[in-house]
């Protein structure tokens, strides 16, 4: 096997390589999202930060690609233009911890939940099924994403290995 | 990214290090009272990196560590402070945690039994908060803002997905992070850990006003 192509926080990968691994590590609240047409092998990963551009509009020019919104769709049209076909979309998607939590209750802010919801909006906008998650909870997560066989593989601490 | 750097000043980095190093310097007193243990420390960086760099900075996103998180803000109703928003973030290194644990218990701690877990994971919070109101309440004076700062939060986590959360508090508009960095060592005990202080430009921008410097 190929050494993984990394994607870093706030950044995506597309590849048309049938045997491509992409990675991604450690993450928290952020939210890896991982697009691939199941005919072609055709994919990509992407490590969101935040939900929504539009928040932001008002401030100048923002990175497409730490943003929910604009990153997924900017990942699928990359993917369209290498040969995807829409309708041949799957997406497993990891991430979104609650990575805080407090002895005397509560936890910090919901930034890993809010990016969650905002992912499968998009995704459901762009009508591509989510066939795999492992989301929330409060533990950080690196994840493997093999395009030969669609495995999202999820590595946290202290736990099993899991292949989705 | 060049824009992000050059919005900061020569005078306004030296400035923040001066604070770094009063606001910690006050920590690493407080730490040191509570373990009993003389508390060393190095001139603090003021780092402005990429995320990615970030994290690097911190050993590496799979790197393991104890992190307790507080956030600060200005007092409601406080015009002068209410633009302030910031994070402090105390990093122990996992080998470090059970020690300073065990100092803070005078050796009670033995590490694995479930109620000693219990006791270590409130007693890093605590240190956490004592440490964090040390640093708070010394840039509070020294700029005469009302700060409020919240209750300890831990993660035992990849240090990638801990950062995950000041990264995307104060990471939205730049593709930089602004952080005041401060390591922590112990003269004869292994106390490895640091204290960083995260924050946005307006708050930056709120300090150097009250310390009387033009931005």
């Amino acid at each position: 096997m190929s050494e993984a192509i990394v994607v870093g926080i706030s950044d995506w990968k597309a590849s048309t390589k049938k045997d491509e691994v992409f990675v991604t590590y450690a993450l928290g609240s952020c939210v890896g999202i991982c697009l691939r047409d199941k005919v072609s092998n055709i994919g990509g990963l992407s490590h969101i930060m935040l939900p929504y551009s539009k928040e932001f509009k008002d401030c100048g020019e923002l990175n497409r690609m730490k943003f929910a919104d604009t990153a997924i769709l900017d990942m699928y049209k990359q993917l369209v233009k290498l040969g995807a076909k829409p309708e041949n979309f799957t997406a497993k998607i990891a991430g979104g911890a609650n990575m805080f939590q407090s002895s005397v209750g509560g936890s910090m802010g919901n930034i890993g939940q809010r990016n969650v919801a905002y992912v499968k909006e998009v995704l459901k906008q762009l009508k591509v099924p989510i066939i795999a998650e492992d989301t929330g909870l409060n533990y950080g997560r690196t994840v493997f994403f093999d395009l030969a066989t669609n495995v999202m593989k999820v590595q946290s601490l202290g736990k099993e290995i899991k292949e989705l | 990214m060049e824009k992000a750097k050059s919005a900061y000043t020569e005078l306004e980095i030296d400035v923040l290090r001066e604070l770094g190093n009063i606001g910690a310097g006050n920590a690493a007193t407080s730490l040191s009272s509570l373990l009993n243990e003389k508390v060393d420390m190095a001139v603090p960086n003021v780092r402005i990196t990429s995320f990615d760099d970030a994290v690097k900075s911190f050993g590496g996103a799979e790197h393991l560590a104890a992190g307790v998180l507080l956030s600060f803000e200005g007092l409601e109703g406080d015009e002068a402070s209410k633009d302030i928003r910031g994070m402090l973030l105390f990093i122990v290194e996992i080998e470090s945690a059970n020690d300073i644990v065990s100092m803070l218990t005078g050796g009670m701690y033995e590490p694995g039994s479930p109620e000693f877990e219990e006791m270590k994971l409130s007693a890093l919070q605590e240190i956490g908060n004592i440490m964090g109101a040390a640093y708070i309440n010394s840039i509070a004076t020294l700029t005469g803002l009302g700060l409020n700062i919240s209750v300890p939060y831990l993660a035992i986590d990849m240090v990638g997905a801990i950062l995950s959360i000041p990264i995307a508090e104060f990471g939205a508009l730049s593709d930089n992070v602004l952080f005041i960095e401060e390591g922590f060592i112990g003269q004869d005990k292994n106390i490895n850990s640091s204290m960083s202080l995260f924050a946005g430009s307006e708050t930056v921008d709120t300090i150097m006003r009250r310390l009387g410097i033009e931005v």
